[in-house]
């Protein structure tokens, strides 16, 4: 999943997005409002880390903008204004919800996985293709009640396509949601991955998982 | 509102003892009037006749002048030698001899013998020559008449009538002195009554009235001692909630403005502590930390600076030193650090610049303004420092090219925790008091610091000091 982190203090902004990529999240990074506006414009973030007092244009101001535009991303606000007056105010600006500094980073790490199973509405953080168990929130992997192992580009691509079972996710998509510019992603990076998790996840006389639609893309989803 | 209802009453009871002696003046000046006619009537019954004086007044049988319980009294002296010439019955023993003699009538009070009280007047004058009788048949006897002699005739009447009408009268001012005092005494009951439900519904009011809201005060029917003290009250709660609003405020910003670097350390802890990390990661963490630690600190030492500036507790010393020389060693301890920002000071200093404040002071707040607009020049050019004397005030200035400012921003610059947009991208390093600390510095010293854009992309701080007499 993609996350953009929009915080203009350093002390903040570098543990969060070292906490994000180390759970599996691609994420960029913003340290002014108009650089986030700018990263906005050209990406399908599933998740938006906005802090409310930035530098250049504010995350409120940002924030409207984003919804004004149409902008389906979730976002989660962080400020030190605690006041209910200032949440109501962020709610309703479009956040999805709201955190005051100081804050643990695993309450923020939850709150974004929250906040993706939101945007891809499986409320329950074990999505269940078959077989193949995918714990979200665990970060593990279960095949007919083995366990399987991952990296974390390979969890993030099973995550996103789980999150989208069913469907065919192109991949330009993948490349969105999975890679963030730090990743070198070449040309044929997500085939490489598709098959490197096909052949962990996929069992000889078993129905197969994950399916190619030529000059689609993919999907997750059991055979009828 | 009792202060009133007495002084009303005070006010009555003068009023109601100078109309009863007005009433009493008036009616014993018409007494006298009257019985000075009277005398005058009298007198004209005085004759000289036969070189003897002698009152016709028996001959009349005037009905006062006979012995009664109310009779009154006439007198007849003769002035030369105080002899007395003739009385009505009974009035002479207890009528006093009159001692100044005049044509011009006196009067005077007069006690008779049976205790009634009196008036009396008497004046001189020369008794009127009797003619003889022309159908007397009898030629006069040959008397050596002579002149007729001054005399002073005396008249006294009781004035038990004007006493009585005197009680009267006072009977009735007492009647209407009650009467009104009653009315007052209503009045204020009733006023003072509605009075004390009033104060008592705002004594209520004023209970219920909880620290987190302050309502306005609104008192039905309240009188206009009652409103002026609800208008007052009304007053005190306006500006307590805004002195509130602005300590919420501050509170809030206070409480922004730690929780910022205190959420990075947080974070930076907690992200070293998500998986194990190598030394190295450990040791970064640590620095991260103590940078977070440091600008905590910083905000904390400038709000206790200002806390002490508030409370008075930081008194300016009075000393002669020399500005040029003071910014001499500003510059050489500024430069490396302007240096590091990327930044040039140009410096232009008149020497000798002779002044008396407080050094350490005036070092406090160049340092800060060097700092700001080190840290906030936005485009080109350097940041330009000028200090000289003119017409007694040391004059010194800090300039730096800047953006243009937001309407009011200019205003706002030294309010305590505010920060422009721009500054927002120093958050955890600057809070937004240096500004405020550094105007109420100035003004401890009785220096004045404002601020201006003289022009677009110029924006200066000026610093005035009083100049060394």
């Amino acid at each position: 999943m993609r996350v953009l982190v929009v915080e203009d203090y350093t002390l903040i902004r570098e543990p969060l997005v070292q906490a994000l990529r180390e759970h599996g999240f691609a994420v960029d990074a913003a340290a002014n409002g108009r650089d986030g506006g700018e990263l906005i414009a050209v990406n399908d973030y599933d998740v938006i880390v906005l802090d409310w007092m930035l530098p250049e244009v504010s995350g409120l101001a940002l924030l409207k903008d984003l919804r004004r535009r149409n902008c389906q991303s979730a976002v989660l606000l962080l400020t030190a204004r605690d006041e209910i007056t200032d949440r109501v105010t962020g709610l309703e600006a479009g956040a999805d919800d709201y955190l005051v500094k100081p804050f643990a980073v695993a309450e923020l790490l939850a709150r974004v996985k929250s906040l993706v199973r939101r945007r891809y509405q499986s409320p329950d953080p074990v999505i269940r293709v078959g077989e193949l168990e995918v714990d979200t929130t665990a970060r593990r992997v279960q095949v007919d009640g083995a366990e399987v192992s991952l990296t974390a580009r390979e969890f993030a691509l099973l995550e996103y396509l789980a999150s989208r079972k069913g469907a065919i996710v192109s991949r330009q998509e993948i490349e969105e949601h999975v890679y963030d510019f730090r990743s070198e992603a070449t040309s044929n990076v997500v085939d490489v991955y598709i098959g490197y998790v096909r052949r962990k996840i996929e069992r000889d006389g078993q129905p197969r998982l994950i399916h190619t639609h030529r000059g689609q893309g993919y999907s997750l989803r059991v055979e009828p | 509102m009792l202060g009133t209802g007495g002084g009303a009453l005070l006010v009555l009871a003068i009023c109601g003892w100078l109309l009863d002696r007005m009433l009493a003046r008036s009616l014993q000046v018409d007494f006298d009037a009257r019985l000075l006619d009277e005398a005058r009537t009298i007198a004209t019954l005085i004759e000289f006749e036969e070189g003897e004086v002698h009152s016709a007044m028996a001959d009349h049988e005037f009905p006062q002048f006979q012995p009664s319980p109310r009779s009154a009294a006439w007198q007849i002296w003769r002035t030369a030698d105080n002899r007395l010439l003739g009385s009505s019955a009974g009035s002479a023993p207890s009528m006093p001899q009159p001692t100044v003699a005049s044509t011009t009538p006196a009067f005077g009070d007069q006690a008779f013998d049976d205790g009634r009280p009196g008036r009396r007047v008497w004046f001189t004058l020369v008794p009127v020559i009797e003619p003889p009788d022309p159908e007397d048949d009898e030629p006069p006897e040959t008397v050596e008449a002579g002149e007729p002699p001054e005399v002073t005739l005396v008249l006294a009447r009781d004035t038990l009538d004007l006493q009585a009408i005197q009680a009267k009268v006072r009977r009735m001012l007492g009647l209407v002195f009650a009467v009104m005092t009653a009315l007052i005494l209503a009045t204020l009951l009733v006023v003072t009554r509605r009075t004390l439900a009033s104060l008592r519904e705002l004594a209520s009011t004023l209970n219920r009235i909880d620290s987190r809201e302050l309502p306005t005060l609104e008192i039905a029917g309240g009188t206009t001692e009652v409103q002026t003290v609800v208008d007052r009250l009304n007053g005190l709660i306006g500006r307590l909630k805004l002195a509130m609003q602005k300590e919420r405020e501050f509170t809030a910003n206070v409480a922004h403005e730690l929780r910022t670097p205190l959420a990075g350390m947080r974070s930076q802890i907690e992200v070293a502590l998500l998986s194990p990390r190598d030394p190295a990661a450990y040791v970064e963490t640590l620095r991260r930390c103590a940078e977070a630690n440091a600008q905590t600190e910083a905000i904390v030492t400038e709000l206790l600076r200002l806390a002490r500036i508030d409370a008075g507790l930081e008194v300016a010393r009075c000393e002669e030193f020399r500005l040029d020389k003071l910014l001499e060693d500003i510059a050489r301890e500024f430069s490396p650090i302007a240096r590091t920002a990327g930044r040039t000071v140009a410096w232009q200093v008149d020497a000798p610049l002779n002044i008396v404040s407080d050094e350490g002071k005036v070092r406090v707040i160049v340092l800060n303004l060097l700092s700001n607009a080190v840290e906030y020049s936005q485009g080109p050019g350097p940041v330009e420092v000028s200090a000289a004397c003119e017409n007694g005030v040391a004059r010194l200035v800090v300039a730096n090219p800047c953006k243009p400012f937001a309407n009011g921003d200019l205003d706002r610059i030294f309010n305590r925790l505010w920060r422009g947009d721009e500054a927002r991208g120093a958050t955890g390093v600057h809070a937004g008091l240096g500004l405020a600390i550094c105007r109420e510095l100035a003004h401890s010293m009785r220096a004045t610091l404002t601020a201006s854009c003289p022009r677009p992309g110029r924006f200066e701080i000026r610093l005035e000091l009083p100049e060394k007499k």
